[in-house]
């Protein structure tokens, strides 16, 4: 495969369980964010939950990893058990302060809470800055 | 890869893609890529001779 394009280079894989409820929706947003502010690189849990080797692979191997649940239900945490993944820099957006059950449609407000909270994870971490290809997975 | 895969006596075709558009089927997070039969086994790094002649095994 090419080895000149969307090579990780240590960057911080983004996986969100992107639920159907405010903090579900409050993950994504969050987390497109992110992505778009160049902190990591959002990728597709649903790739990883259908267990199909290119994700659950990258997962294996990709070092710095941010796995974010709306609540805790955990469907990004048991999607990780079922495939025999590691758990790392796991983010509830109910133990933020944020409640289950308000508006679909996320409050700036509270997608900035669940932002911040995330990039205090890695604070002090050297992360690579993310590059602008988005060719391998949305 | 070649080298690992001549050495193990198998005869298959080893390609290397860099059509961006067909890596993306295969889901992959980053490149170099290896993918034996349908199967992703590595992403973001270049894999052992001794990597590869254990999923050649397989």
């Amino acid at each position: 495969m090419a080895d000149d394009c969307c090579t990780p280079n240590g960057q911080v894989m983004i996986l969100a369980c992107s639920g159907g409820s405010n903090v579900g929706q409050i993950s994504n947003q969050a987390v497109v964010e992110l992505t778009m502010e160049g902190f990591g690189k959002i990728y597709c849990l649903a790739g990883v939950g259908g267990k199909l080797s290119g994700f659950v692979q990258s997962v294996k191997d990709t070092p710095n990893l941010l796995v974010m649940d709306g609540c805790p239900v955990g469907c990004a945490k048991a999607i990780f058990k079922e495939n025999g993944l590691t758990l790392r820099n796991h983010v509830v957006v109910t133990e933020l302060g944020i409640e289950k059950g308000g508006p679909l449609k996320p409050s700036q407000e509270e997608v900035d809470t669940v932002k911040e909270h995330t990039r205090g994870l890695f604070a002090g971490q050297s992360l690579p800055k993310a590059g602008g290809c988005s060719c391998c997975c949305g | 890869m070649k080298s690992a895969v001549a050495k193990s006596g198998i005869t298959d075709e080893v390609g290397k893609l860099i059509d961006m558009m067909k890596i993306a089927t295969y889901g992959v997070f980053g490149t170099p890529a290896v993918v034996i039969d349908g199967q992703v086994k590595a992403v973001g790094k270049a894999p052992t001779k001794d990597e590869v002649k254990s999923w050649l095994a397989q």
